[in-house]
């Protein structure tokens, strides 16, 4: 890391922060990019030894063997065998000792520490899902309409600990990929891949859809924030406990979270790759059988679990299923949420959904029963799934 | 001028300009598109691949000037999306992997042999044919909007994608047995068509280069085929076979479609390399130096080509094991590239040498492949694969090597045979500004794009409004694309003027002492008034420049000198 | 131009007939080369899910009628026989036994054609088809016979596996330790949903062997997936044999014009050469495909 630092620091004109950012390398900001940033350095010295000598040679020839100035090539050797073997022998070495040096890398970038934190990671078109050892879930909107950042939305990740991250798609082909942290991994459909580091300097980094996978792949972004442990675990428990927010307030955030509006527009009453949901609650949908049915409740969630049964007319059945990833009292906020953006709902139903339902738990009648016991039941997994992370992480 | 003074006798009697031509020795439309002379076949290759660049080319300074803000500037995400994916499809099948050897291959081949045509005439016109109707097949996929799943038509997205991904893939599939047909007609040319003086170790190196090309053809294509296929199948009859959804292996999909198109790449450079070993011979008017490893870097390219392409997957989840074992084979290929670079190397020491555009071309070639090859170091090394995979840096990497190192070479190759095609020599000092123009354009263009993706950028990105700071890179980079557009363009015009206004060129006006110099200018149609002698094909010195002729002529058979002899 | 008396086949090109012939040869050969390798492909697919899922091979082949694929063979062997005749008959400019040679190899692959028609035809009848128009089902593995048209069928099959990976999924919050072998998902994920376009007829032959088959294997997730690779393999192959027919019958009009005779009978040459590379093929695939025990 050192070393990386200091040609860097020496030769180049870049901006420096003493953050191990260079002009060709971004900042350090894990375990693995001293590592990393070694061997590019290595290899870049090596490359430009070459080129120069190179080159170098080429232009000498060309001045001082020009016609103009050397006008009758003069006759050389056609062959030389010790010569040709010591421009085969020596790159041979030189590549041997490169990708020694590339594998030890590797396999420090590639074998996660037995007790590291697990985090799950869920790619899908195109948005990042991060799923936390007490169920918290986070991802969704990234920015508010003024263009700052919801840091909520982002991956947390604890500074100073050994963090590997199990993906999966959910669709194509995603790549998760952190510049600062040196780390690239792709997500495939259909296995788990993981990816592991260690983030060494607290602050909020990129991450980066890599692998190709349709329309907004440039937009499948989101960062990673690195806390202080403590602050970590108040970011966890945040994210866990729902009951300070309202249900249309949770319904936008859970909206968010599963990825809803990446297809369904619920402000300016557009067409994206799905149908708006701006005033539709509450009115009919036509179908693509010719059918019209009432969007309610039981349409929503039908459509949620079964996306392909009632296909709303003009459009393709592409929505994948959420059956088994979205739980009851979820479907039920985004429901609540659908009905506040509706204007066939009437007012004084909106008002109580935007209210934060008392602890008591007499307001909503069954739907509040099956949010708290969905809530009890989580909360014990929850406890569990905290102590066995706290024990991961004291190692 | 090399002039001596004295007067230079050719000892060659056929004359330099006979009434009738390959060119008009018949007229119509049908004398040339149903016509079974190789060189019309190629002449006809070079203005198809010329006009699928110049698609291409349109389609990347699309890209580039979108590119030249972080967020939208001309088109949505999914235009911009189906630009890059239409860019690499014809630029890569259309372009570079026929470029060399089915346009200047068909036209050379079997001229340096001293033939009278390939082995197969007939087979040769039907790759054309394929080849004209993949090029329609993609026009259509063109009016029809479009694809969107990248030139690399990665499952399980080219299942889904609404796009029209089975007719793209049918003509990548056709366009393969075009391929493959050219390069079953070389294989058995080179082999049964060679006159009997000519032993393989008097065989011309692009030669070599087509011969090893070939068999990269002839092996690595039908996997393709099979494999493009599957997908069109898998679309169609939903057979599941790379379709997660349905129990398949996407990454299944990778492996063969790698199996090929990485030995594709070198089905692109390998015939590159023999040109460049051609023209720096004789601008250099000096024997090619270590003839004998250049032909076998070419043999062992082709080898090595078929062992590497896990290289394209080190980040896809395969294991540890197969990333090392891929690792380590993919430095193999370096060595006989460095080979061949250090061996054009030498060949230009106390040399005479010309800078004519073809020779430009040439010292562009070596600047940009040097690049090339070294920056696949950092990519094969594992550790700084990972951070660079699929970002800016691969695109700069290759697009250095399938762009600056292909594309110049064929560049460079036509220039250098035109004369022999057209019979017209092309306005010297204009080809020569454009190619520096090209070239530092080029430079300019993909440079810039190497910090670019070392910093970060993933490739196919349409917006990088999250990093404001790439946008100095990409600004950069679109004016060294415009650069080259203007050069590109100016070489187009020096070239296509010299047919109206252009001189009468001489029999051999570089002094190239290959076979194909020995004809008329242009050919006559069964290339040969009578079947050359094969001597030492880089014994330049037997051809001597005559300002008489206004061009080089030979004064001697060519011999190999007891140097070369082993 | 220096050109010399070449007999009426000799392309201009050449420098006489023995180059010519063996450039046609040898471009026949390297054609072929292209061919094996276009199979090769799908015998890589094949080496890879049979290592990776041995039990749909195991599955899967007791569908295939072991009678019928070693009939098929036989009438490709004994095709390959009567072609390698044929060729002699040509070089000994023998017409007739020629074209009763090469009658009889049209015959055989017709013979071929017709037995896999009727393979197929079966494999229509009971659903056990390539991906998600693989719609059999046992009857431990429930008995409904819904209703249900392509769509649907994907649709159910897709789902299925959206089950699976979500409950698993959920078995995998609370941060379970993940082992290496975890990290592929249980194979029961792709089981086929229970669905059929009709229900089957017990008093069927092939389907009593089918039955008979599922109760000594259970039947595996992904059990579709053989057949895909069945119908892919064997297909291309048919469709290699179709090409052959048609290659067959035009050196079958030919030589009855008498366009061969010991002096010149390469196209007979070549065809057979590619003749017996589709017999090859068959000789591997129907133990690979056919005999996996």
């Amino acid at each position: 890391m050192n070393f990386a630092s200091a040609t860097a620091g020496s030769l180049h004109l870049a901006l420096l922060e003493g953050r191990g950012q260079t002009f060709w390398l971004p900042e350090q900001a894990s375990s693995a990019a001293g590592g990393v940033d070694l061997s590019f350095y290595i290899i870049y010295w090596i490359m430009v030894f070459f080129f120069v000598l190179l080159m170098g040679l080429t232009f000498m020839f060309v001045v001082k063997y020009h016609k103009g100035v050397h006008p009758k090539a003069e006759h050389t050797p056609h062959h030389n065998l010790p010569m040709e073997l010591s421009w085969i022998l020596i790159p041979l070495a030189l590549v041997i000792v490169i990708f020694w040096y590339g594998f030890k890398g590797y396999m420090h970038l590639t074998s996660p520490p037995a007790n590291a934190y697990q985090i799950r990671v869920v790619g899908k078109q195109w948005t990042w899902q991060f799923i936390y050892p007490n169920g918290g879930i986070s991802g969704g909107k990234l920015m508010d309409e003024q263009g700052n950042d919801i840091p909520e939305s982002f991956l947390h990740v604890p500074v100073d600990t050994d963090v590997v991250l199990i993906m999966e798609s959910e669709d194509v082909l995603h790549s998760f990929y952190i510049p600062q942290f040196r780390v690239k991994q792709d997500v495939v459909p259909g296995r788990y891949t993981k990816v592991w580091f260690k983030a060494t300097r607290e602050g909020t980094y990129n991450i980066f859809c890599t692998e190709y996978c349709g329309k907004d792949h440039s937009s499948m972004l989101s960062k990673v924030v690195v806390e202080s442990r403590a602050n970590f675990d108040i970011y966890l428990d945040k994210l866990k406990d729902r009951s300070p927010y309202s249900p249309a307030e949770n319904g936008e955030y859970y909206y968010g979270v599963f990825g809803c509006v990446q297809c369904h527009d619920s402000k300016d009453k557009v067409t994206i790759t799905g149908p708006t949901f701006v005033d539709a609650f509450g009115g009919q949908v036509s179908l693509e059988s010719g059918e019209t049915v009432p969007m309610d409740e039981n349409y929503v969630r039908e459509s949620i679990l079964e996306p392909n049964a009632k296909i709303h007319a003009g459009f393709q059945g592409v929505m994948p299923t959420f059956k088994g990833k979205i739980k009851d009292e979820q479907i039920n906020d985004i429901i609540a949420f659908l009905k506040t953006i509706s204007n066939n709902v009437p007012e004084d139903v909106k008002e109580a959904l935007r209210k934060v339902p008392e602890p008591s738990g007499e307001g909503a009648g069954g739907e509040s029963m099956s949010v708290e016991d969905g809530a009890a039941e989580e909360g014990a997994a929850a406890e569990d799934a905290a102590a066995d992370a706290a024990e991961g992480i004291q190692e | 001028m090399a002039s001596t003074g004295q007067t230079v006798k050719s000892i060659l009697t056929s004359p330099v300009h006979p009434e009738v031509n390959y060119l008009n020795a018949t007229k119509g439309f049908s004398s040339w598109f149903f016509t079974l002379d190789h060189k019309r076949i190629g002449v006809m290759y070079m203005v198809s691949i010329l006009t699928a660049f110049f698609l291409g080319g349109v389609f990347a300074m699309l890209i580039r000037t979108e590119l030249l803000t972080p967020g939208e500037l001309m088109f949505n995400s999914a235009t911009y999306n189906k630009v890059f994916t239409l860019h690499g499809a014809i630029m890569v099948f259309l372009v570079l992997i026929p470029g060399i050897p089915a346009a200047l291959g068909n036209f050379v081949l079997p001229l340096m042999l001293g033939a009278k045509d390939v082995a197969f005439p007939r087979l040769n016109l039907l790759s054309y044919h394929l080849y004209v109707i993949g090029l329609v097949m993609a026009l259509l996929v063109l009016g029809l909007g479009g694809v969107d799943t990248g030139w690399t038509f990665y499952t399980p997205y080219s299942i889904n994608s609404q796009t029209p991904v089975v007719l793209m893939t049918s003509a990548a599939f056709i366009l393969g047995f075009s391929s493959i047909f050219t390069g079953l007609n070389f294989i058995v040319t080179i082999h049964k068509m060679r006159p009997p003086t000519m032993t393989w170790f008097k065989m011309p190196l692009l030669l070599w280069a087509l011969y090893s090309t070939a068999v990269i053809q002839l092996v690595a294509t039908p996997v393709l085929g099979i494999t493009l296929l599957l997908l069109i199948v898998e679309r169609v009859m939903h057979i599941g076979i790379f379709n997660p959804a349905l129990g398949g292996d996407p990454v299944l999909f990778q492996h063969f479609f790698w199996f090929y198109s990485h030995p594709a790449v070198y089905i692109m450079i390998l015939p590159a390399m023999g040109v460049i070993s051609e023209l720096v011979s004789t601008f250099s008017r000096k024997h090619i130096f270590g003839y004998r490893f250049i032909a076998y870097s070419s043999i062992a390219i082709a080898i090595f080509s078929f062992i590497v392409w896990g290289h394209h997957m080190f980040t896809s989840g395969q294991s540890n094991l197969m990333n090392m074992v891929f690792s380590a084979l993919t430095f193999s290929v370096s060595i006989p590239s460095a080979v061949k670079m250090f061996n054009w190397l030498t060949t230009m020491y106390k040399g005479s040498i010309n800078l004519a555009t073809p020779m430009i071309y040439t010292l562009s070639f070596m600047f940009i492949f040097a690049i090339a090859g070294l920056t696949g170091l950092p990519l094969a090394t594992l550790a700084t694969d990972i951070h660079l995979h699929d970002t800016y840096f691969v695109v700069a990497h290759f697009h250095y090597t399938m762009m600056g190192s292909t594309l110049f070479a064929f560049i460079a190759g036509l220039h250098y045979w035109w004369p022999k095609m057209t019979g017209r020599m092309y306005n010297q000092k204009l080809a020569r500004f454009a190619a520096w123009f090209v070239s530092i354009g080029f430079n300019v263009t993909f440079f810039s794009q190497f910090p670019l993706g070392s910093l970060g950028m993933p490739r196919r990105y349409h917006l990088y409004e999250a990093m404001p700071d790439w946008q100095i890179y990409h600004q950069i980079s679109t004016l060294g694309a415009y650069m080259q557009m203007i050069g590109f363009l100016i070489a187009a015009y020096a070239l296509i003027s010299s047919l109206s206004k252009g001189k009468l060129a001489p029999r051999n006006p570089w002094g190239g002492a290959t076979l194909e110099w020995e004809t008329s200018t242009p050919p006559i149609t069964f290339n040969f008034e009578d079947t050359p002698e094969a001597g030492d094909p880089y014994d330049v010195e037997s051809w001597q420049w005559s300002d008489e002729e206004g061009g080089y002529v030979k004064v001697r058979p060519s011999v190999a000198d007891e140097d070369h002899a082993e | 131009m220096s050109h010399h008396d070449h007999p009426s086949h000799v392309h201009h090109h050449f420098e006489n007939e023995t180059q010519q012939f063996d450039s046609d040869k040898m471009g026949m050969w390297l054609f072929l080369v292209t061919e094996i390798m276009i199979f090769a492909g799908l015998f890589c697919a094949y080496v890879i899910y049979r290592t990776h899922n041995p039990e749909i091979f195991h599955y899967g082949h007791q569908f295939l009628d072991k009678n019928m694929g070693a009939l098929n063979t036989l009438i490709l062997l004994t095709s390959s026989l009567t072609m390698a005749w044929g060729v002699r008959a040509a070089q000994l400019s023998q017409k007739k036994t020629l074209l009763t040679m090469l009658g009889l190899t049209m015959l055989c692959a017709f013979g071929f054609l017709v037995i896999k028609y009727f393979e197929y035809s079966a494999k229509i009848h009971h659903g056990t088809l390539y991906g998600d128009r693989y719609v059999w089902q046992t009857e431990e593995h429930g008995g409904e016979h819904g209703a249900g048209g392509d769509g649907a069928e994907m649709h159910s099959l897709a789902e299925a596996a959206q089950d699976a990976n979500a409950v698993h999924q959920d078995a995998m919050a609370g941060g379970a330790q993940l082992t290496d072998a975890s990290m592929k998902l249980p194979s029961s994920q792709y089981a086929p949903a229970p669905a059929g376009p009709e229900g089957f007829d017990i008093n069927e032959p092939a389907e009593a062997k089918a039955e008979e088959a599922t109760h000594k294997f259970e039947q595996p997730a992904k059990a579709h997936l053989f057949f895909s690779i069945y119908f892919i393999m064997t297909g291309l192959h048919g469709i290699h044999v179709v090409i052959g027919i048609i290659c067959i019958f035009v050196i079958f009009v030919l030589s009855a014009k008498g366009a061969y005779n010991s002096t010149y009978y390469t196209p007979v040459d070549l065809v057979g050469l590619y003749w017996h590379l589709v017999d090859l093929i068959w000789i591997y695939l129907f133990p690979l495909l056919y005999l996996v025990d």
